[in-house]
């Protein structure tokens, strides 16, 4: 028996950043917290997604449990609720998952969490450079970029961070000093990575939230956004492009 | 746990195939790995021989991670693009949550199962997408498995390695029954096991699906309990034609409903071959029962009330086969039916006569509709019936291909025409004199006088007025240019 309250904005920004990459995932009610990652179907991306016990408003797990869950369902009915609203998630036998806000009551049927593609591990990759920054602008730049290529270069040096993009005509380039950025520890490193991808991750993004990159040399990516004041943390993993000789 | 998965080869030595398909396999799978990309391999063959059994265990055999889209999915070309298109440009993260790079030989193979499913039932514009994909050079292997690889469309084949399977000897089949029973210990009389392969018809999974119905709780096999488990085989349309045409037997029925055709192909299959058949008053009856079938099918298709189907099932089987008066001896060999070839011949003729038209529309400022409506027939005319520099002329205007003008005039008149345009070194815009220039303009005159012409001369001053136009339009062009630099 799970019994967990919670701010409708933390809640639907988990599962939209889940949704991102799959439509079923395994939901592991922890003692510290909700956890779920998962792995996308094209094997490139991969999302971590974690809610501390502290950001429930009342979290009561009798014994930890994992439940599979139609996320891409569960998605559509949240977006009806509104940010403020608390949302209470309950889970009374192995069948059901029931979602009570204002004054709807949703059920929705649990998938067997075997059926569910195998979890990942989290992986521990190397990766040199670490830039602190504003989510808002990181998506800002993403946006324009998607208008005219399929995909970016990161890059960093002594001077600063660069979101490069390259259309046939036309060329964006994002620059941000170490002035301008939260956090910058000056190290060289340079990767590429599919337009398609980030902008499905900065949509739980908006300005004010925190965004941590870890960024190496044509290696994956590691992208840490603090959400919904902090309450949630979402982290996305993506493996970069094979550029063409 | 199924056996079929229990067994499934894990390396690509257990693979049971012909050698030379291994070979061409494993030489695509090691250019991979020395980062050179090569052309999808596109493996074709009946089910259950082991195509997919291939592909994973060519993965697991080289390490590569795998991402497998297969009929069981909910998958349209939507999602195929999508989940294609960006795990071939991509690096992969396994499954395991570990980081895979192409650089170290690290790949990802993408396992596309039973393609010529998803094909026509979508969406039409998907498999192009599909194409545009594969000729953007992906990054990670690709392997493309079908029943039936014809169904595709050939740019898709051409742009593969295509592999054909065959279906498994016997005695191929025999030796993998063998191993699985010598390691599930059950003690098995051969002669059982070569029944089995027999009746599975060269399908391998069938095969060892039956085998372990069959050995479910037993510690032994005898050759008795085999004839027990028949199987309804998998039957081709060859084995069901048979049935109609000679025999009197109801039970064709069942075996044209579980046929893997549609009763809309079915009856197509039966119209073709019936008259092999049949003759006089029996050709007559059949073909009154296949009519009222092809109105049940008809109705099918109205009002998308697919339980007449069976209706139309019965009577195009059955009622053809009690349509004879007794059982027919001998040997027939049908025919595959001729009306979807000439479907894709007409498709294909259309196709090249809409630009050809589109070359008449450009050349002549005109919509491709009036070039259809008032060119079209001229340039044809013209083409076959014309004096041979005329008829080059227009061809080499109009910027036609000899396989275009073949389409037209038939091959050896094209191959005539375009050879004099060639010996004669006909160009699509000549440098003219200015007399011929003039003259040019006086013959326009006079057709206006002499009002009554040949047609055939008609249409020849038509195209010299054409042509007349556009050297005109290239000679002011060039005397602004003069003009110009005169003055500058």
């Amino acid at each position: 028996m799970i019994n967990a309250i919670i701010n409708g904005e933390v809640i639907k920004t988990a599962v939209k950043a889940i949704v991102a990459l799959v439509s079923e995932a395994r939901f592991h009610f922890k003692e510290e917290g909700l956890h779920s990652r998962a792995v996308d179907p094209a094997n490139v991306a991969m999302v971590i997604v974690d809610i501390p016990r502290e950001s429930f408003d009342v979290y009561t797990v009798e014994e930890e449990k994992t439940i599979g869950v139609d996320v891409n369902r569960v998605n559509d009915i949240l977006k009806t609720v509104k940010k403020k609203e608390l949302v209470e998630l309950k889970v009374e036998d192995e069948s059901m998952l029931k979602i009570k806000f204002g004054s709807v009551e949703y059920s929705v049927a649990l998938i067997d969490p075997s059926a569910i593609r195998k979890e990942p591990k989290i992986p521990e990759l190397e990766l040199p450079a670490k830039v602190v920054l504003d989510a808002g602008e990181f998506k800002k730049a993403i946006q324009a970029a998607d208008k005219i290529a399929d995909h970016v270069v990161f890059r960093t040096d002594e001077t600063g961070f660069y979101i490069e993009a390259k259309g046939d005509i036309d060329r964006i380039v994002f620059h941000m000093g170490e002035m301008e950025l939260i956090e910058f520890n000056r190290e060289k490193a340079r990767s590429m990575f599919s337009i398609e991808y980030l902008k499905e991750f900065v949509k739980i993004a908006g300005s004010g939230d925190i965004l941590t990159i870890h960024l190496g040399d044509d290696y994956p990516v590691r992208l840490v956004f603090d959400v919904a004041d902090g309450k949630l943390k979402v982290e996305y993993i993506l493996a970069p492009r094979i550029e063409a000789e | 746990m199924l056996w079929v998965e229990k067994y499934r080869p894990k390396t690509i030595k257990d693979v049971v195939a012909d050698k030379s398909i291994l070979e061409r396999v494993i030489a695509w799978a090691k250019r991979w790995q020395e980062g050179i990309p090569q052309k999808p391999l596109l493996l074709g063959g009946p089910p259950g021989v082991g195509k997919t059994s291939l592909a994973l265990a060519l993965a697991n055999t080289f390490g590569w991670e795998v991402v497998e889209l297969n009929a069981s999915d909910q998958r349209s070309w939507q999602i195929i693009k999508r989940i294609v298109g960006e795990a071939v440009f991509n690096e992969t993260i396994s499954d395991e949550g570990e980081f895979l790079s192409s650089d170290e030989g690290r790949l990802k193979l993408i396992l596309l199962d039973e393609v010529d499913n998803v094909s026509k039932k979508e969406d039409f514009g998907g498999e192009s997408a599909l194409i545009k994909l594969l000729k953007k050079k992906p990054r990670q292997p690709i392997i493309l498995t079908a029943n039936d690889p014809f169904k595709l469309s050939k740019e898709l084949r051409d742009l593969c390695e295509f592999i054909q399977f065959k279906r498994l000897r016997t005695d191929q089949i025999v030796k993998v029954l063998e191993r699985i029973c010598a390691s599930e210990g059950i003690r098995c009389d051969r002669r059982a096991l070569i029944a089995i392969a027999q009746n599975a018809g060269g399908d391998l999974r069938a095969a060892i699906n039956d085998l372990q119905a069959i050995a479910e709780g037993r510690k032994e096999i005898k050759a008795e309990d085999v004839v027990v488990a028949k199987r309804t085989q998998e039957l081709d349309v060859f084995k069901v034609m048979q049935k109609i045409f000679k025999r009197f037997d109801r039970t064709v029925y069942t075996d044209a409903m579980n046929l893997d055709e549609s009763p809309e192909d079915l009856i197509v299959w039966i119209d073709e071959n019936l008259p092999l058949e049949y003759e006089g008053e029996e050709l007559l009856k059949a073909y009154l029962v296949l009519s009222r079938a092809d109105m049940f099918l008809g109705r099918v298709k109205r009002r998308g009330f697919y339980r007449l189907w069976r209706y139309a099932t019965y009577l195009m089987t059955v009622g053809v086969a009690y349509a004879k008066q007794k059982p027919k001896g001998g040997f027939t060999r049908y025919q595959r039916p001729e009306i979807w070839q000439m479907l894709v011949l007409i498709r294909e003729r259309r196709e090249r006569i809409k630009s050809i038209l589109k070359k008449i529309a450009k050349n002549s400022h005109m919509s491709t509709k009036k070039a259809l409506n008032e060119m079209f027939f001229f340039v044809v005319y013209m083409l076959r019936h014309a004096d041979i520099e005329t008829a080059s002329k227009i061809a080499v205007f109009y910027d036609l291909s000899e396989e275009e003008i073949a389409l037209i005039a038939g091959e050896s008149r094209a191959k005539e025409i375009k050879e004099f345009a060639r010996r004669k070194g006909i160009k699509r815009v000549e440098v003219v004199e200015e007399e011929e220039f003039f003259k040019a303009f006086e013959r326009e005159e006079k057709r206006e006088e002499v009002k009554v012409e040949k047609k055939e001369e008609e249409e020849r001053e038509v195209e010299k007025e054409k042509k007349a136009k556009k050297r005109r339009k290239k000679k002011k062009e060039k005397a602004e240019v003069t003009l110009d630099k005169f003055f500058s």
